[in-house]
């Protein structure tokens, strides 16, 4: 139990009458001295002196000053000490020849005489921080000889921290760190962060590890495209960081494979430089690459020279046919898309007039040619990837007789997509043909145009099936969503249908019109029928997604990007799908992949059992790393664990779908302390910042007595009183007039009263 | 030839449609009028519609939409005509908004001026400051002969049209001309212009609208040979 004493200052109408009688006092003292103007200096001093004593001991009167004294027992609070134990630790400190952890450990042995002095009203607990918070021992950190913690996130490690705490008082932190953040607080301690660093409730102090200026180029970010197409030119971009080392130019190489793609110099006196390559993918699929600077002469580290990423490489070049039956909208601002799509090669034929189209002109003053019908539909077929047949009818261009070539086209594997228009579908003359055998859609049989057009303005309502299929749902690439497709503008106008095929996956539907079957009637439709794939828009309005929408081209261009994808049977859009980011993964902690698996209409498939390996592709010859099995839950993923040293790897998944065994495979890339060191110079700043915001204070390394804590609270009060500071108040009276006396007598002396 | 006259042939036995599947798979003439500014022959566009559904297959919308750039459907209508009879008036801060962002979706638009001299030298001028307006880092120009709207349905001499002082200039952007200037289009329509003048208006009318249906769909490889053999081999 100890006595505690507290000095309470009470005066009347409390912090209002401290302020009034505050300045009362000044006026007072100040008309005294305006008073004595002319008077010798000592005399000035002497009178003024009085009224000082007299006024000071008024206020004393006035503010009633009063010791609270109590007995009380306090507990035993925690404070916590922080080693930041990551890479960039390991780096040249203050000392000559010294690391930063070095200093470090010197700072942390310096701390016996303020642990001597804290531990007598706290206990002390010692933690590492990197990536993560780890409890320690102030004896094994001091051990720690060569840091390599891959990150450091010190916002992360004080939340970790206090939840360690919660419901108990921790009175104080102490961090020990050069500050270099790979975590939340990278970009500093932005305002929206400030918030949080309050929330923790405890004075932080630091102790920040200083450095020289070093010398150093550093990898910092390599960013590939989103996408790549086959046999087209991506781009990479690296970010460097270049330090002490002016204007020396710094060679850049690009690799993959094991080779030089291409190697680039940079040069300038800027800290921050940047180089683009340009490379051209061979194959389908997912490309390895690494950027790589030389090292300089003397750098502080070339852990952060080499940089790693990952660029899917989707659809290799592929023939599309485009046809159209007349020249409209919905046909111009697809051959557009298509146009400006590098891997299609787009071959159209529009039919510009028939035989009623009066133009009084020779054929020879016209630019028309004839529609090769035969060629296209029999002899030149099979060498297109994809068919679109935008409002096409049978009979005006001879289709009729080669109808069944384009089933038999789609059958062995072709892709197909026809949309609506006023003289196609149930009115293109298709019904009972084998072309209409392979549409998702049952056509209606001929009959008035009101029955089989519809001219209204709608939304089209897309389907739970839309909210899983690749071409409509949310995530990946190009970014596309039922929620962002149901803000596009109305379509006009639809063809109608007798209903969906059994086996095709609707994806939008009519909000109000049904079919005759009374099910809602269908407005895009997809199927798969043996080898081939066949979509139905059965409306030419879907142009105005494009031209009328809001925010530009991005959904109608990612619609049809994904719908062309879909049909040509993209490995993205496989059922059995190995998920992965095309950022690198953390090496040697655990991380998460999934593994999906989906039945034929896209829907989650659970319960499938799926067996998977990952194998190392950097060396040669390809090592497994690790296997693993498992079965996908209700949402139809699979969800694993991966612990992974630094290097790239291919996970291959194995799985059962309807009776049939399917593979999929995905490329992912794991990274050490190249992100930690991308930075090697101390940033002392944020930790001031996080000081300053949470109450602590910037100590120096041999200054750990300093630190800010909370005061250990109390677990037992005993004895409580108050005792006034001035127990007489008569002789504080006799003391005023005194005072105000010898000022008096002074004033008489000299003329002044 | 032969196999034109086939098909020719083939198609006599279609169907004609009778009905739209809705408004927007017409094609409009929108008739653009801007805050100031006039809309003569009105009557003449409509005219010219007819004149581009009797000689093609496009569905031509056959009544006259009238738009100005604040109205709800200029993002329906792709293609905007504005007939003038002298100076265009200047646009608005808000009309170069709402048509910067029309031209650069995909749509076309097409300033008609009228024949007579007078007319002609205001409308030119104004033409001019009106596409600084939209394109301050573009002028209007020339088209090349070799242009894909000289070729987009029938073949055109661009010679004739300077020959009669019916220049042809445009703004090209993005490898399309987004703002087409010409004279005498609904003038023509209206029958102001007569004789093998106003044929040759009409045919320039049919190439201009298959020109912003199809772009560049008469530049592809596969219509090549049959153009240059027409144009005996020569560029016009």
């Amino acid at each position: 139990m100890n006595t505690e004493w507290e000095l309470l200052w009470r005066p009347p109408f409390g912090s209002v009458g401290l302020v009034a009688s505050l300045v009362g006092a000044l006026l007072i003292l100040g008309l005294g001295y305006l008073s004595t103007a002319g008077r010798p200096v000592w005399v000035r001093g002497a009178i003024v002196t009085a009224r000082l004593v007299a006024v000071s001991l008024v206020l004393l009167l006035l503010w009633r000053p009063t010791w609270r004294v109590a007995d009380v027992t306090r507990g035993r609070d925690r404070m916590a000490v922080l080693l930041d134990e990551s890479a960039s630790m390991g780096l040249p400190g203050k000392g000559a020849g010294r690391s930063r952890m070095a200093d470090a450990r010197r700072s942390l042995a310096g701390a016996d005489g303020a642990e001597r002095g804290w531990l007598r009203r706290y206990a002390v607990d010692y933690f590492a921080y990197g990536n993560g918070l780890r409890r320690s021992s102030r004896h094994v950190l001091q051990k720690t000889r060569e840091p390599k913690g891959a990150g450091t996130r010190l916002l992360a490690a004080l939340e970790a921290l206090r939840g360690r705490y919660r419901g108990r008082q921790l009175a104080g932190v102490v961090v020990v760190s050069d500050g270099r953040d790979t975590g939340q607080l990278q970009a500093g301690l932005t305002p929206e962060l400030v918030g949080r660093v309050k929330g923790l409730d405890v004075p932080v102090n630091v102790v920040p590890m200083r450095a020289p200026s070093l010398r150093d180029v550093a990898v910092v970010r390599v960013i590939p495209d989103d996408l790549a197409f086959v046999r087209n030119v991506a781009r990479v971009r690296a970010e460097l960081r270049v330090s002490g080392a002016g204007d020396q130019a710094v060679e850049v190489t690009l690799r993959s494979g094991g080779k030089v793609l291409q190697r680039r110099l940079t040069t300038g006196t800027k800290e921050h430089r940047e180089v683009i390559f340009e490379l051209v993918p061979e194959r389908v699929g997912t490309l390895v690459g690494e950027v790589t600077a030389t090292p300089l002469p003397g750098e502080a580290t070339t852990a952060n020279n080499t940089r790693r990423f990952v660029l899917k490489v989707v659809r290799d070049r592929v023939r599309v046919l485009q046809i159209a039956g007349r020249p409209s909208w919905d046909v111009r601002f697809l051959r557009q898309h298509l146009k400006r799509d590098p891997n299609v090669d787009l071959v159209s034929f529009f039919i510009l007039r028939t035989h009623l189209d009066i133009t009084y002109a020779m054929p020879g003053e016209m630019s028309l040619i004839e529609f090769p019908v035969r060629q296209l539909f029999s002899t030149h077929l099979s060498s297109f990837d994809l068919v679109v047949m935008q409002d096409f009818e049978r009979y005006p261009a001879e289709v009729g007789i080669y109808l069944d070539n384009i089933a038999r086209y789609v059958r062995g594997g072709g892709a197909l997509a026809v949309l609506g228009g006023e003289h196609t579908l149930s009115r293109g003359g298709f019904v009972g043909t084998r072309f209409a055998e392979v549409l998702p859609v049952k056509l209606l049989s001929p009959g008035p145009p009101s029955t089989l057009l519809s001219e209204d303005l709608f939304k089209p309502r897309w389907t739970s099936l839309a909210e899983h299929h690749p071409i409509t749902r949310a995530g990946g690439l190009p970014a596309l969503s039922t929620e962002r497709l149901r803000t596009l503008p109305a379509l006009e106008g639809f063809n109608r249908v007798a209903r969906a095929h059994r086996d095709a996956v609707v994806l939008a539907v009519h909000p109000t019109q049904r079919g005759p079957d009374g099910r809602p009637a269908p407005v895009l439709a997809v199927r798969e029928v043996e080898r081939g794939r066949v979509l139905t828009l059965l409306t030419d309005s879907g142009w105005l997604w494009r031209f009328a929408a809001a925010g530009g081209a991005s959904a109608y261009d990612a619609f049809w990007q994904r719908a062309v994808r879909y049909l040509l049977g993209d490995p993205e859009f496989d059922r059995l799908r190995v998920v992965t980011g095309h950022h690198p993964y953390p090496a040697d902690q655990p991380f998460g992949i999934t593994i999906t698996a989906s039945d034929p209409k896209y829907l989650p498939q659970k319960s499938v059992l799926i067996a998977y390996r990952v194998v190392r592709t950097d060396r040669t010859p390809e090592t497994e790393v690790t296997t693993g099995s498992g079965t996908t839950g209700e949402s139809g993923e699979l969800a694993v664990s991966l612990t992974l040293p630094p290097g790239t790897f291919r996970v291959e998944a194995k799985g059962l779908l309807e009776g049939r065994s399917v593979q999929a495979r995905g490329e992912l890339v794991t990274e050490g302390r190249a992100a930690e060191l991308a930075r090697v110079d101390p940033d002392a700043g944020l930790l001031m910042a996080v000081a300053a915001a949470t109450g602590g204070r910037v100590l120096d390394p041999d200054g750990l007595a300093r630190a800010r804590v909370h005061a250990p609270r109390v677990v037992r009060l005993d004895n409580l009183r108050s005792e006034p500071l001035v127990g007489n108040v008569w002789l504080l009276w006799g003391l005023i007039a005194l005072a105000l006396g010898v000022e008096w007598l002074l004033r008489r002396r000299y003329s002044l009263a | 030839m032969v196999p034109l006259m086939v098909l020719l042939m083939a198609l006599a036995v279609a169907p004609r449609s009778v009905r739209a599947i809705g408004k927007s798979s017409k094609v409009h003439l929108a008739h653009l009028t801007l805050i100031g500014g006039k809309a003569p022959r009105a009557k003449g566009l409509v005219a010219l519609s007819g004149e581009i559904r009797s000689r093609t297959n496009i569905s031509m919308y056959r009544g006259m939409q009238r738009v100005t750039a604040a109205s709800p459907v200029l993002l329906r209508m792709p293609l905007l005509v504005t007939t003038a009879n002298g100076a265009l008036p200047r646009l608005s801060g808000a009309e170069v908004v709402r048509l910067r962002r029309h031209l650069a979706r995909g749509g076309t638009w097409i300033l008609d001026g009228p024949v007579n001299a007078g007319g002609a030298a205001l409308f030119w001028a104004s033409a001019s400051r009106l596409a600084g307006q939209l394109y301050p880092k573009h002028k209007l120009a020339p088209l090349p002969p070799a242009h894909t709207l000289f070729k987009s349905f029938y073949l055109l001499r661009p010679s004739w049209f300077r020959r009669q002082s019916l220049p042809i200039r445009a703004v090209v952007r993005d490898g399309r001309a987004t703002l087409i200037v010409v004279q005498g289009l609904s003038a023509a329509g209206s029958g102001t212009v007569a004789g093998r003048s106003r044929e040759w208006l009409f045919r320039l009318t049919v190439n201009l609208v298959m020109y912003a249906l199809c772009v560049d769909y008469k530049s592809d490889q596969v219509h090549a040979p049959t153009i240059l053999r027409r144009r005996h081999w020569r560029v016009p």
